[in-house]
């Protein structure tokens, strides 16, 4: 069996290695995930973006008329644009939590969007000015910028400290 | 993960070069074909020859995208650990670590 899946050049592997062995193995595999770690370094120019996008996601509701669902139909199609232009210039593409932390800024993330939707739709229906509308906007890109980044060393730290079967 | 994990040692993911594609795949929903060969050190031939043992074993999912930055027909090369391959690499890494341990494995 084992010859039908050995190149030529590799050396040929006893059937069960041995505790150095299997040490080793496994070693290896700690290195190339602490390789692989460095290379998730987001471009400057990301979380910027992610920040201008989600911006318009908290800020559209005060939009009149049209506006509203036109801002969030552009986020939607955004969104898609930038992960794929990340993954092209990184060649990784990781779009999960690797641990507590970067789940926990993730959540922290998504409820502090949520929270600044509901809080641009209050301005809307209480008929607030709509410029009202860029305090939840700017709050949400700030938040986006400063706690993407965190997650990003997040997800660096403990893609590097993972054990191999977490 | 659910569920108590089966220690499982597999031959064909435990060849050296092997294990550590799958090992890299395990951190990562994607992975171009050029970070796996410089983060192995290997050249593109060696690599692609692993890659097709562990596609014909259903353990990866290769998938080519065209790639505007180039002007030839060249394209993008994504690999993705598919979710057999990912339950065979856990299931081995177990063994090895009961192996590693010297606890036997099997």
């Amino acid at each position: 069996m084992e010859s039908d899946f050995r190149e030529p050049d590799e050396p040929r592997l006893p059937p069960t290695p041995s505790a150095e062995d299997a040490r080793t193995a496994l070693a290896h595999l700690d290195a190339d995930r602490a390789v692989l770690a460095q290379r998730i370094v987001t471009p400057w120019w990301y979380h910027p973006a992610l920040g201008l996008i989600t911006a318009t996601f908290a800020g559209a509701h005060v939009l009149p008329g049209a506006g509203a669902l036109t801002a969030i139909a552009l986020g939607v199609v955004a969104i898609p644009a930038l992960m794929s232009l990340y993954a092209r210039q990184t060649g990784v593409v990781v779009t999960k939590p690797a641990g507590p932390r970067s789940r926990r800024l993730l959540g922290t993330m998504l409820i502090l969007l949520v929270a600044a939707m509901v809080c641009a739709l209050l301005f809307k229906l209480t008929g607030v000015d709509p410029l009202w509308g860029l305090v939840p906007a700017m709050a949400t890109f700030v938040a986006t910028v400063i706690l993407g980044r965190r997650y990003d060393d997040a997800l660096r730290r403990e893609t590097r400290e993972a054990g191999t079967n977490s | 993960m659910t569920g108590r994990l089966e220690p499982v040692f597999n031959e064909l993911i435990h060849a050296p070069l092997r294990l550590r594609i799958c090992g890299l795949l395990k951190s990562a929903d994607e992975l171009d074909f050029s970070v796996l060969r410089d983060a192995l050190g290997i050249d593109d031939a060696k690599l692609s020859k692993n890659l097709k043992v562990l596609s014909e074993a259903d353990l990866i999912t290769v998938r080519k995208e065209r790639s505007a930055a180039r002007n030839d027909a060249r394209r993008v090369t994504w690999i993705t650990l598919s979710a057999d391959g990912r339950m065979t690499f856990d299931a081995h890494v177990a063994a090895l670590t009961l192996i590693a341990t010297g606890t036997s494995a099997r």
